[in-house]
């Protein structure tokens, strides 16, 4: 057996590795002083008043963005999982393959590509993507629905396929069954592949660079353009609300859900 | 009329006869059992009566209606899982209420009818259960009690004992029985035990590589199978291969060893015909067997093995040119030990010849 206190050492170093960045972010936050320092200098809650509006626009639109990009992920991905799962036609193996391989591509080779189609699609239809949330939101399913996919897919192994077939026999249609019987097992599967979704469109850079600018600057993004010049508190003021806000949704979830929910299955 | 009709069904997967033309029918409140081993067609046999597989060919009757081409939601059947297939999202009287809802049967008589179908099973105390706070065993009474509840043309179990231990498996069988005797409820039922088909059904169909080799009573299965196949499948029978030697005055049929100086009377007239010279097998149950006797009816040999039972000893007796035999010795009586040279016979009523051709598949 190995050395149980060795154990909760390494367990303790990983977490402190893990919290240490956000400590020193929001430590920072509240350090008076024209750079940011850590230790903090002296205390001042200063830098919360000194954030721009634009961060509070971007934090709306990376919201929207994210909400909007989970909702599609899960209107593509549950039924696209579940074809791929149960259907029988030729190439299904490679097919689930594609679905999922947006997963193993940079995600700046994406945002690249992604441009390059919106001015294709410009030049033909006279449709313009780049700069809108919809076009945001449309990169990130890049990701989303295959996060989805993975997480229904994975749902779905341990579902027993005669429970629809015991819905049938009690004289349930396949309409009745899918909304009394398969939606509500997958659905931690589902919110799972959602959260994932969520946080993953919350957090990109890349897609939301190409795609985004403008009236569709993602958070992200905006912190990013904004510490490229300038290292400031109002930055460090605006991570710790992220950070805040995040915590909160995830303490909301487990409640909601059970921390099941971030492991992707039922232990 | 019957409740249900298997009117000359066959199932293809591909090239693959899973059921070739079978009939069979199910009597209003009868008991029907499809046994065979792991393969032999009778879950296929089983969801085409569902309507979860349709049929290659053929037709099914439930309740005269023709059913064969209606989807298995309005067929009104009531159908038990092995895996119980209980929905985990539901407690126990929302599992037994889901067919009343789908059916839009009103909320005082639902209740009603959940109370009553809790009460049937013995599961009053846990209707707000979820599936996953049950034994297996109590899930699937909870199961049977969802399958009945809708009233159904008839109940359709697959195996439904296979996944639980010895002693809730015999506990459930006789609960499965009293629910289905107090119902009067039309049963198939699928498994592979022997011992399950026969304590449990009014009739017994035997199936093999799809199709039934025999379909009677339980006694009469027992008493008379009609092939080896079927003698071996329901308990262990002695067969010696013999040759038909002649007509006795009394109208039994004399028969002779084809290896050794054996020869043996067989009672009563055979339910197939045999030639003299014919080969055949002459088949006799162990426990019909006893040691000692009248030369004239006696198979000579060594015991090789005895096998303890708990109440009785098996005996395994080879004869000189290798041809076995075996008996069921009571646990009180004398038992000869092994490597002694015995003499067991039987009563010639008590014997049935077998042809040496299995039933053609
Ligand atoms: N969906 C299917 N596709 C192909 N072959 C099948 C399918 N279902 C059953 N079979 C085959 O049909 C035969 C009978 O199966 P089954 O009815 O399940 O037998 P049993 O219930 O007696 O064990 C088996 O050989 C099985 O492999
Ligand atoms: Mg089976």
């Amino acid at each position: 057996m190995i050395n149980r206190s060795l154990l909760v050492l390494v367990l303790l170093a990983a977490i402190g590795f893990l919290l240490a960045p956000i400590i020193v972010v929001v430590a920072a936050s509240f350090s008076g002083g024209a750079v940011m320092s850590f230790p903090p200098k002296d205390f001042t809650t200063h830098w919360y008043s000194e954030i721009p509006q634009s961060f509070y626009d971007a934090i709306w639109v990376s919201f929207v963005v994210a909400a909007g990009c989970a909702a599609m992920s899960v209107l593509v991905g549950v039924p696209a999982a579940l074809a791929l799962r149960r259907g029988r036609f030729p190439g299904r193996g490679l097919l689930s393959a594609v679905c999922l391989s947006p997963l193993m591509v940079p995600a700046l080779v994406t945002g690249v590509a992604l441009f390059q189609c919106s001015l294709v699609l410009w030049d033909l239809t006279g449709i313009g993507l780049g700069g809108t949330l919809a076009g945001v939101m449309l990169g990130h399913l890049t990701f989303g629905v295959p996060f989805v996919i993975r997480a229904v897919i994975a749902g779905h192994a341990q579902f027993d396929l005669s429970l629809e077939e015991a819905a049938g026999s009690l004289g349930a249609s396949a309409l009745r069954t899918f909304a009394l019987v398969t939606l509500p097992i997958l659905r931690p599967s589902i919110v799972s592949g959602a959260v994932l979704a969520f946080a993953m469109s919350f957090d990109d850079v890349p897609i939301a660079l190409f795609m985004g600018g403008g009236s569709a600057t993602t958070l992200p993004v905006q912190i990013f353009t904004t510490v490229q010049f300038d290292l400031s508190g109002d930055v460090m003021a605006v991570a710790s609300v992220v950070i805040v806000l995040s915590l909160l949704v995830i303490v909301a979830l487990s409640r909601i859900a059970g921390t099941d929910l971030f492991f992707g299955s039922k232990q | 009329m019957s409740d249900v009709v298997f009117d000359r069904v066959e199932k293809m997967f591909g090239d693959f006869p899973a059921v070739r033309q079978t009939s069979f029918d199910v009597a209003p409140g009868e008991f029907v059992t499809l046994l065979g081993p792991s393969g032999s067609g009778k879950t296929t046999c089983l969801r085409m009566v569902a309507g979860f597989v349709a049929p290659t060919a053929g037709r099914i009757l439930l309740g005269g209606r023709d059913v064969t081409r209606m989807p298995a939601n309005r067929r009104n059947i009531g159908m038990v899982f092995q895996s119980y297939a209980l929905f985990p999202h539901y407690t126990v009287a929302e599992n037994i209420a889901f067919g009343l809802k789908v059916r839009r049967v009103g909320r005082a008589e639902r209740e009603a009818r959940v109370a009553e179908a809790l009460r049937l099973v013995r599961l009053e105390a846990f209707a707000a259960r979820y599936p996953a706070q049950l034994s297996g065993g109590q899930r699937q009474r909870v199961a049977l009690a969802r399958a009945v509840v809708i009233r159904p043309d008839v109940l359709l179990l697959d195996e439904p004992l296979a996944a639980l231990d010895l002693k809730l498996r015999e506990e459930l069988q006789v609960e499965i029985k009293r629910v289905q005797s107090e119902l009067n409820m039309t049963t198939l039922f699928v498994t592979h035990d022997q011992g399950e088909a026969l304590s449990m059904s009014d009739r017994i169909a035997v199936m093999q590589a799809g199709g039934i080799v025999q379909m009677a009573a339980p006694h009469a299965l027992y008493e008379r199978p009609n092939c080896r196949f079927v003698a071996n499948f329901l308990g262990r029978t002695n067969l010696i291969e013999v040759e038909v030697a002649g007509r006795l005055a009394d109208g039994a049929t004399a028969v002779r060893a084809v290896r050794g100086e054996g020869g043996w009377a067989v009672a009563g007239a055979p339910d197939q015909v045999f030639a003299i010279g014919e080969r055949c097998f002459l088949a006799t149950r162990p426990e019909h067997v006893r040691l000692g006797g009248s030369p004239e009816q006696a198979f000579e040999g060594v015991v090789r093995n005895l096998i303890y039972q708990g109440s009785l000893w098996q005996v395994e007796i080879e004869g000189r040119h290798g041809e076995a035999l075996s008996a069921l010795v009571g646990a009180g009586d004398a038992v000869p030990t092994r490597g002694a040279a015995v003499r067991a016979s039987w009563d010639p009523a008590r014997s049935f010849l077998l042809k040496a051709e299995e039933p053609a598949m």
